[in-house]
């Protein structure tokens, strides 16, 4: 049995305690969360995916929280997969940690890369169809001409242009 | 036969190749070069009459508020939405032991609310319970200079003109990773990363007036806008 002098004692204490704890009270921050993003290379079996293919992803409790239409023949991205909003009772999106899965036009693909959700980061991920362990990075065709490469050409060629001039003028200088 | 060519052709010929090959030598290399000389800046700071208005949908809003008044306390700041939004968020990466900023008009006297101050230098998070215009009568001053910090910071966009990326990043280009924007109208984020590789489509193109922004610094700098 507590005695009269502990008894006050501890109700001292338990009230500096409350008025403690009323001093720090702070909102509990419930907001929306920044989302996480995701690119990379696609492909399907050997080849890579078709302009026009699309990427789901969804999160462990099978909510979908983003999708991209590929633009780029064999890449995609930004594909932006939302986190789930606390203030709500619906499953938006993902939460911290948890895996992501990829669909490639409807079919489960395999990821090659980090999965799991973070919010406001950026990761490449490359998915594939088929047995595939790795993804060749995509590149353009060399029969494409882009417009760098065109201006290198140009400059090239400017350049032996004027060798030849050069030398032109020189060997007719000489025979003079 | 014999072929003869005239000198003084050959030699307009050989200037005319030369002085065309000009245009094709990236322009970074006919630059001028500035050796001893001062440069002196002068920035003119005008203040322009404004009405600001941004209209919110119910659910969360991200924006800013480039309007400035006398009295920029919370209240008298976001008379116009009273009745209508719910909660009102900041994020100041200098106070590092508690970088949020909140208020809410609903919670109890006895919880601490540390959002006292409605600037332009800042993003707002507005949770609105139903869609409502908030309006501040006010001036906005241009230039700006809002000083970033590493990590991600909640900035507020003050340029009248919608902006290229590039354009009006330019004050901090180097010392930025990632942009983030929330259209609420859409519900759909809005995410560019300078460094991406280009075939990778990103959907923030533009910066425009009342949008708040993520900005991800790599290192501290300041954001000078509307100049």
């Amino acid at each position: 049995m507590y005695g009269f002098w502990e008894l006050k004692k501890m109700k001292k204490k338990l009230i500096l305690w409350i008025v403690w704890i009323l001093l720090f009270i702070h909102i509990t921050l419930a907001l929306k969360p920044a989302p996480a993003s995701f690119y990379g290379y696609v492909a399907i079996e050997k080849g890579y995916a078709a302009k026009g293919s699309v990427i789901e992803v969804y999160d462990s409790s099978n909510t979908l929280c983003g999708n991209f239409v590929i633009q780029n023949e064999g890449r995609y991205g930004l594909l932006i997969c939302e986190g789930d909003d606390p203030v709500t009772k619906q499953d938006e999106g993902a939460v911290l940690g948890e895996n992501i899965t990829f669909y490639i036009n409807g079919f489960r693909a395999k990821a090659l890369g980090n999965t799991l959700w973070q919010s406001g980061v950026l990761k490449q991920v490359d998915i594939a169809l088929g047995n595939v362990t790795h993804i060749e990075p995509y590149e353009e065709s060399p029969s494409k001409v882009t417009s760098k490469s065109y201006r290198m050409f140009i400059r090239i060629m400017s350049l032996i242009g004027s060798i030849i001039l050069i030398t032109i003028f020189l060997w007719l200088y000489n025979k003079k | 036969m014999k072929f003869k060519i005239n000198i003084k052709i050959a030699v307009i010929i050989f200037l005319c190749i030369l002085i065309a090959s000009l245009f094709f030598i990236p322009k970074e290399y006919l630059r001028p070069i500035i050796t001893g000389r001062v440069i002196t800046r002068v920035s003119v700071i005008s203040r322009v009459a404004l009405n600001c208005s941004i209209f919110m949908v119910e659910g969360w809003n991200l924006v800013s508020m480039p309007c400035v008044t006398k009295n920029n306390s919370r209240d008298p700041m976001l008379t116009t939405i009273n009745d209508s939004y719910l909660s009102i968020h900041t994020y100041k990466i200098t106070d590092t032991l508690d970088p949020w900023k909140s208020y809410n008009p609903n919670l109890p006297w006895w919880v601490v609310q540390d959002l006292d101050k409605i600037t332009e230098l800042e993003g707002y998070w507005i949770r609105m319970s139903y869609n409502d215009t908030w309006l501040v009568d006010g001036k906005v001053i241009w230039p700006i200079l809002i000083p970033m910090f590493r990590g991600w910071n909640l900035v507020g966009f003050h340029s009248n003109v919608t902006m290229r990326m590039n354009d009006s990043l330019q004050t901090i280009d180097g010392s930025y990773s990632a942009v983030y924007a929330y259209n609420a109208n859409t519900s759909q984020w809005m995410i560019y990363y300078p460094w991406l590789p280009p075939w990778v489509s990103q959907n923030l193109t533009n910066m425009s007036l009342y949008f708040g922004y993520w900005i991800n610094m790599t290192q501290d700098d300041v954001w000078v806008l509307g100049t």
